[in-house]
Protein backbone atom coordinates (compact mmCIF):
# COMPACT_ATOMS: atom_id res chain seq x y z
CA UNK A 1 0.00 0.00 0.00
CA UNK A 2 1.94 3.20 -0.92
CA UNK A 3 1.45 6.60 1.02
CA UNK A 4 3.42 9.04 -1.18
CA UNK A 5 2.73 7.43 -4.55
CA UNK A 6 0.62 10.76 -5.82
CA UNK A 7 3.75 12.69 -4.88
CA UNK A 8 5.79 11.47 -7.50
CA UNK A 9 6.23 13.46 -10.51
CA UNK A 10 6.02 10.61 -13.52
CA UNK A 11 4.57 7.13 -12.96
CA UNK A 12 6.84 4.73 -11.55
CA UNK A 13 5.84 2.02 -13.67
CA UNK A 14 6.92 3.73 -17.21
CA UNK A 15 10.34 2.68 -18.38
CA UNK A 16 12.51 6.07 -18.71
CA UNK A 17 11.89 7.88 -21.61
CA UNK A 18 14.83 9.29 -23.19
CA UNK A 19 14.02 12.60 -24.09
CA UNK A 20 15.46 13.58 -27.72
CA UNK A 21 16.91 17.14 -27.41
CA UNK A 22 17.47 18.84 -30.71
CA UNK A 23 20.82 20.09 -31.60
CA UNK A 24 20.03 22.14 -34.93
CA UNK A 25 17.20 24.31 -35.51
CA UNK A 26 16.33 22.57 -38.61
CA UNK A 27 16.11 19.39 -36.50
CA UNK A 28 14.28 21.40 -34.03
CA UNK A 29 11.47 22.32 -36.45
CA UNK A 30 11.26 19.00 -37.31
CA UNK A 31 10.88 17.70 -33.77
CA UNK A 32 8.26 20.70 -33.36
CA UNK A 33 5.87 19.90 -36.21
CA UNK A 34 5.95 16.18 -35.21
CA UNK A 35 4.42 16.56 -32.14
CA UNK A 36 0.60 17.51 -33.38
CA UNK A 37 -0.21 13.98 -31.66
CA UNK A 38 -0.90 13.10 -27.86
CA UNK A 39 2.71 13.20 -27.71
CA UNK A 40 4.51 15.44 -24.94
CA UNK A 41 5.98 17.89 -26.53
CA UNK A 42 10.03 17.41 -25.96
CA UNK A 43 10.40 21.10 -26.57
CA UNK A 44 9.00 23.77 -23.66
CA UNK A 45 7.10 26.24 -25.07
CA UNK A 46 9.42 28.73 -22.99
CA UNK A 47 12.31 27.54 -26.09
CA UNK A 48 10.82 27.71 -28.81
CA UNK A 49 12.09 30.30 -31.09
CA UNK A 50 15.25 30.75 -28.92
CA UNK A 51 18.68 30.18 -28.44
CA UNK A 52 20.82 28.48 -25.65
CA UNK A 53 24.08 30.18 -24.21
CA UNK A 54 25.89 27.70 -22.12
CA UNK A 55 29.24 28.52 -20.81
CA UNK A 56 31.44 26.61 -18.29
CA UNK A 57 32.65 28.09 -15.02
CA UNK A 58 33.86 26.84 -11.22
CA UNK A 59 31.71 25.18 -9.16
CA UNK A 60 32.33 28.02 -7.06
CA UNK A 61 30.58 30.29 -9.47
CA UNK A 62 27.90 28.35 -10.52
CA UNK A 63 26.61 27.57 -6.32
CA UNK A 64 27.32 31.42 -5.89
CA UNK A 65 25.02 32.20 -9.14
CA UNK A 66 21.96 29.62 -8.15
CA UNK A 67 22.56 30.92 -4.38
CA UNK A 68 21.89 34.52 -5.57
CA UNK A 69 19.17 33.43 -7.76
CA UNK A 70 17.52 32.16 -5.20
CA UNK A 71 17.57 34.97 -2.34
CA UNK A 72 16.05 37.33 -4.94
CA UNK A 73 13.22 35.08 -5.93
CA UNK A 74 14.47 34.89 -9.26
CA UNK A 75 15.23 32.04 -11.77
CA UNK A 76 18.91 31.36 -12.74
CA UNK A 77 17.55 32.71 -16.37
CA UNK A 78 16.36 35.89 -15.30
CA UNK A 79 19.50 36.29 -13.45
CA UNK A 80 21.24 35.82 -16.35
CA UNK A 81 19.56 38.02 -18.44
CA UNK A 82 19.71 40.66 -15.98
CA UNK A 83 23.68 39.92 -15.80
CA UNK A 84 23.95 40.10 -19.68
CA UNK A 85 21.91 43.48 -19.96
CA UNK A 86 24.20 45.10 -17.36
CA UNK A 87 27.15 43.66 -19.30
CA UNK A 88 25.67 44.99 -22.83
CA UNK A 89 25.00 48.47 -20.54
CA UNK A 90 28.64 48.37 -19.57
CA UNK A 91 30.37 48.26 -22.71
CA UNK A 92 27.90 51.21 -24.28
CA UNK A 93 25.04 49.05 -26.07
CA UNK A 94 21.47 48.89 -25.71
CA UNK A 95 19.93 46.21 -23.24
CA UNK A 96 17.26 43.90 -24.66
CA UNK A 97 15.33 43.45 -21.89
CA UNK A 98 14.73 39.82 -21.24
CA UNK B 1 9.06 17.00 10.96
CA UNK B 2 12.72 16.22 10.14
CA UNK B 3 14.48 17.09 7.28
CA UNK B 4 17.69 15.71 6.09
CA UNK B 5 19.39 16.81 2.62
CA UNK B 6 22.07 14.25 1.69
CA UNK B 7 24.30 16.24 -0.27
CA UNK B 8 28.03 16.36 -2.33
CA UNK B 9 28.77 17.59 -5.43
CA UNK B 10 31.04 14.65 -5.84
CA UNK B 11 29.84 11.56 -7.41
CA UNK B 12 30.24 7.82 -5.69
CA UNK B 13 30.47 9.23 -2.56
CA UNK B 14 27.76 7.19 -1.19
CA UNK B 15 24.70 9.78 -1.32
CA UNK B 16 22.13 7.07 -2.62
CA UNK B 17 23.21 4.12 0.18
CA UNK B 18 23.00 7.08 2.79
CA UNK B 19 19.56 7.74 1.86
CA UNK B 20 17.84 5.01 1.73
CA UNK B 21 19.46 2.93 4.76
CA UNK B 22 19.10 6.24 6.93
CA UNK B 23 15.10 6.38 5.86
CA UNK B 24 15.05 2.82 6.14
CA UNK B 25 16.52 3.29 9.86
CA UNK B 26 14.00 5.98 10.80
CA UNK B 27 11.14 3.51 9.47
CA UNK B 28 12.60 1.32 11.49
CA UNK B 29 12.34 3.43 14.41
CA UNK B 30 8.45 4.16 14.00
CA UNK B 31 8.27 7.17 11.69
CA UNK B 32 7.22 7.32 8.48
CA UNK B 33 10.09 8.02 6.33
CA UNK B 34 9.98 9.16 2.58
CA UNK B 35 12.86 9.92 0.28
CA UNK B 36 12.94 12.48 -1.89
CA UNK B 37 14.75 11.37 -5.00
CA UNK B 38 16.14 14.63 -7.17
CA UNK B 39 18.64 12.59 -9.29
CA UNK B 40 17.54 13.05 -12.69
CA UNK B 41 20.05 9.39 -12.62
CA UNK B 42 16.95 8.18 -10.18
CA UNK B 43 18.93 5.54 -7.82
CA UNK B 44 16.81 5.85 -5.36
CA UNK B 45 14.12 5.45 -7.36
CA UNK B 46 15.06 2.86 -8.93
CA UNK B 47 15.89 1.19 -5.44
CA UNK B 48 12.12 2.22 -4.41
CA UNK B 49 10.85 0.77 -7.90
CA UNK B 50 12.46 -2.74 -6.86
CA UNK B 51 11.03 -3.22 -3.29
CA UNK B 52 7.32 -1.95 -4.78
CA UNK B 53 6.19 0.80 -2.32
CA UNK B 54 7.37 -0.92 0.92
CA UNK B 55 8.34 1.84 3.15
CA UNK B 56 10.17 3.82 3.32
CA UNK B 57 9.17 4.63 -0.56
CA UNK B 58 10.75 6.77 -2.69
CA UNK B 59 8.84 9.62 -4.63
CA UNK B 60 11.37 12.02 -7.87
CA UNK B 61 10.86 15.53 -7.55
CA UNK B 62 12.56 18.32 -10.04
CA UNK B 63 14.09 20.87 -8.09
CA UNK B 64 11.31 23.74 -8.20
CA UNK B 65 9.02 21.39 -6.62
CA UNK B 66 11.29 20.08 -3.35
CA UNK B 67 9.33 22.71 -1.12
CA UNK B 68 5.86 22.07 -2.15
CA UNK B 69 6.52 18.06 -2.26
CA UNK B 70 7.59 18.20 1.52
CA UNK B 71 4.68 20.55 2.09
CA UNK B 72 2.10 17.64 0.87
CA UNK B 73 4.02 14.90 2.15
CA UNK B 74 4.19 16.17 5.90
CA UNK B 75 0.32 16.85 5.28
CA UNK B 76 -0.16 13.20 4.12
CA UNK B 77 2.00 12.19 8.04
CA UNK B 78 5.65 12.15 6.81
CA UNK B 79 8.05 12.62 9.48
CA UNK B 80 11.08 12.22 8.53
CA UNK B 81 11.86 13.06 4.92
CA UNK B 82 15.36 12.60 3.56
CA UNK B 83 16.35 13.96 -0.13
CA UNK B 84 18.80 12.43 -2.36
CA UNK B 85 20.70 15.00 -4.75
CA UNK B 86 22.53 14.34 -7.54
CA UNK B 87 26.21 15.57 -7.88
CA UNK B 88 27.39 18.77 -9.69
CA UNK B 89 23.42 19.74 -9.37
CA UNK B 90 23.51 22.78 -7.66
CA UNK B 91 20.08 23.73 -8.07
CA UNK B 92 18.78 20.73 -6.71
CA UNK B 93 21.05 20.81 -4.33
CA UNK B 94 20.63 24.68 -3.02
CA UNK B 95 16.60 23.91 -3.02
CA UNK B 96 17.21 21.10 -0.80
CA UNK B 97 19.75 22.55 1.73
CA UNK B 98 17.37 25.52 1.92
CA UNK B 99 14.78 23.05 3.35
CA UNK B 100 16.70 20.61 5.22
CA UNK B 101 17.13 20.93 9.06
CA UNK B 102 20.66 19.40 8.98
CA UNK B 103 22.53 18.13 5.87
CA UNK B 104 24.55 15.68 5.44
CA UNK B 105 27.99 15.36 3.40
CA UNK B 106 29.12 12.00 2.69
CA UNK B 107 32.13 11.73 1.69
CA UNK B 108 34.97 8.76 1.29
CA UNK B 109 38.00 9.46 3.74
CA UNK B 110 39.96 9.98 0.35
CA UNK B 111 42.35 13.05 -0.20
CA UNK B 112 40.71 14.01 -3.73
CA UNK B 113 37.25 13.30 -2.49
CA UNK B 114 37.63 15.49 1.09
CA UNK B 115 39.10 18.52 -1.36
CA UNK B 116 35.83 17.98 -3.16
CA UNK B 117 33.67 18.90 -0.24
CA UNK B 118 34.34 22.47 -0.16
CA UNK B 119 32.26 23.60 -2.22
CA UNK B 120 29.38 21.83 -0.82
CA UNK B 121 30.40 23.23 2.66
CA UNK B 122 30.41 26.58 0.78
CA UNK B 123 27.11 25.76 -0.02
CA UNK B 124 25.67 24.93 3.18
CA UNK B 125 27.07 27.86 4.77
CA UNK B 126 24.82 30.06 2.31
CA UNK B 127 22.02 29.06 3.66
CA UNK B 128 23.34 28.21 7.25
CA UNK B 129 22.46 25.43 8.20
CA UNK B 130 23.83 22.41 10.11
CA UNK B 131 26.12 19.98 8.25
CA UNK B 132 28.31 17.21 8.33
CA UNK B 133 30.21 15.34 6.90
CA UNK B 134 29.62 11.68 7.09
CA UNK B 135 32.55 9.00 5.93
CA UNK B 136 31.17 6.71 3.92
CA UNK B 137 32.94 3.63 2.00
CA UNK B 138 36.49 3.71 4.08
CA UNK B 139 37.26 0.52 6.18
CA UNK B 140 36.02 -0.08 9.49
CA UNK B 141 39.49 0.46 11.38
CA UNK B 142 41.56 3.38 10.32
CA UNK B 143 41.76 5.29 13.64
CA UNK B 144 44.88 7.39 12.64
CA UNK B 145 43.30 7.72 9.30
CA UNK B 146 39.97 8.94 10.40
CA UNK B 147 41.57 11.83 12.72
CA UNK B 148 43.59 13.11 10.03
CA UNK B 149 40.20 13.20 7.61
CA UNK B 150 38.49 14.89 10.77
CA UNK B 151 40.96 17.46 10.72
CA UNK B 152 41.27 18.11 7.17
CA UNK B 153 37.16 18.49 7.16
CA UNK B 154 37.35 21.22 10.08
CA UNK B 155 40.07 22.55 7.96
CA UNK B 156 37.26 23.51 5.52
CA UNK B 157 35.17 24.77 8.72
CA UNK B 158 32.67 21.80 8.47
CA UNK B 159 32.28 19.28 11.33
CA UNK B 160 32.72 15.20 10.79
CA UNK B 161 29.76 13.40 12.14
CA UNK B 162 31.11 10.93 14.59
CA UNK B 163 29.57 8.02 13.08
CA UNK B 164 31.18 6.45 10.41
CA UNK B 165 29.88 4.28 7.80
CA UNK B 166 32.67 2.24 6.41
CA UNK B 167 32.41 -0.34 3.62
CA UNK B 168 30.80 -3.35 3.97
CA UNK B 169 29.50 -5.75 1.20
CA UNK B 170 25.89 -5.90 2.60
CA UNK B 171 24.95 -2.16 1.16
CA UNK B 172 25.96 -4.24 -2.28
CA UNK B 173 23.80 -6.99 -1.46
CA UNK B 174 20.56 -4.94 -0.05
CA UNK B 175 20.35 -2.64 -2.70
CA UNK B 176 20.43 -5.25 -5.75
CA UNK B 177 17.50 -6.96 -3.69
CA UNK B 178 16.01 -3.36 -2.85
CA UNK B 179 16.25 -3.70 0.81
CA UNK B 180 17.94 -1.63 3.29
CA UNK B 181 20.46 -3.03 5.47
CA UNK B 182 18.47 -3.24 8.24
CA UNK B 183 16.04 -5.31 6.40
CA UNK B 184 18.87 -7.44 4.76
CA UNK B 185 20.75 -8.14 8.01
CA UNK B 186 19.29 -7.27 10.93
CA UNK B 187 21.89 -8.08 13.19
CA UNK B 188 24.93 -6.56 11.25
CA UNK B 189 27.10 -4.36 11.97
CA UNK B 190 26.06 -2.00 9.05
CA UNK B 191 22.57 -1.90 10.45
CA UNK B 192 24.50 -1.48 14.22
CA UNK B 193 25.99 2.06 12.20
CA UNK B 194 22.93 2.98 10.35
CA UNK B 195 21.17 3.27 13.21
CA UNK B 196 23.21 4.99 15.18
CA UNK B 197 23.87 7.46 12.94
CA UNK B 198 20.22 8.11 12.83
CA UNK B 199 20.01 8.26 16.20
CA UNK B 200 22.58 10.85 16.27
CA UNK B 201 21.00 12.57 13.32
CA UNK B 202 17.95 13.03 15.38
CA UNK B 203 19.02 14.02 18.96
CA UNK B 204 21.16 16.38 16.55
CA UNK B 205 18.00 18.10 14.73
CA UNK B 206 15.69 17.88 17.90
CA UNK B 207 18.78 19.44 20.13
CA UNK B 208 19.35 22.62 17.83
CA UNK B 209 15.89 23.35 17.63
CA UNK B 210 15.26 23.49 21.52
CA UNK B 211 18.26 26.01 21.49
CA UNK B 212 16.85 27.66 18.30
CA UNK B 213 13.40 27.77 20.45
CA UNK B 214 14.93 28.84 23.60
CA UNK B 215 16.65 31.82 22.37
Amino acid sequence: MSRFANLADKPKTKPARVVHMPETEAEDAAVSSSISGSRPNPVPSSRVGRKAIAAYFSPEMSVAMHICARKHGLSLQELMAEAFDDVLRKYGQSPLGE
Amino acid sequence: MTIIAIVSQKGGSGKTTLSVNLAAAAEAAGAVALIIDTDPQATASQWGAWRTYKAPEVIDSAPPRIQAKVDAAKAQGATLIVIDTPPHADSAASRAVEVADLVLIPCRPSAFDLAAIKTTVSLVRLFDKPAYVVFTAGPPYALRMYEEAVELVRGFGVEACPYILPDRAVYRHASAAGASVIEFEPEGKATAEITALHMWAIAHVNMSTTVHEGV
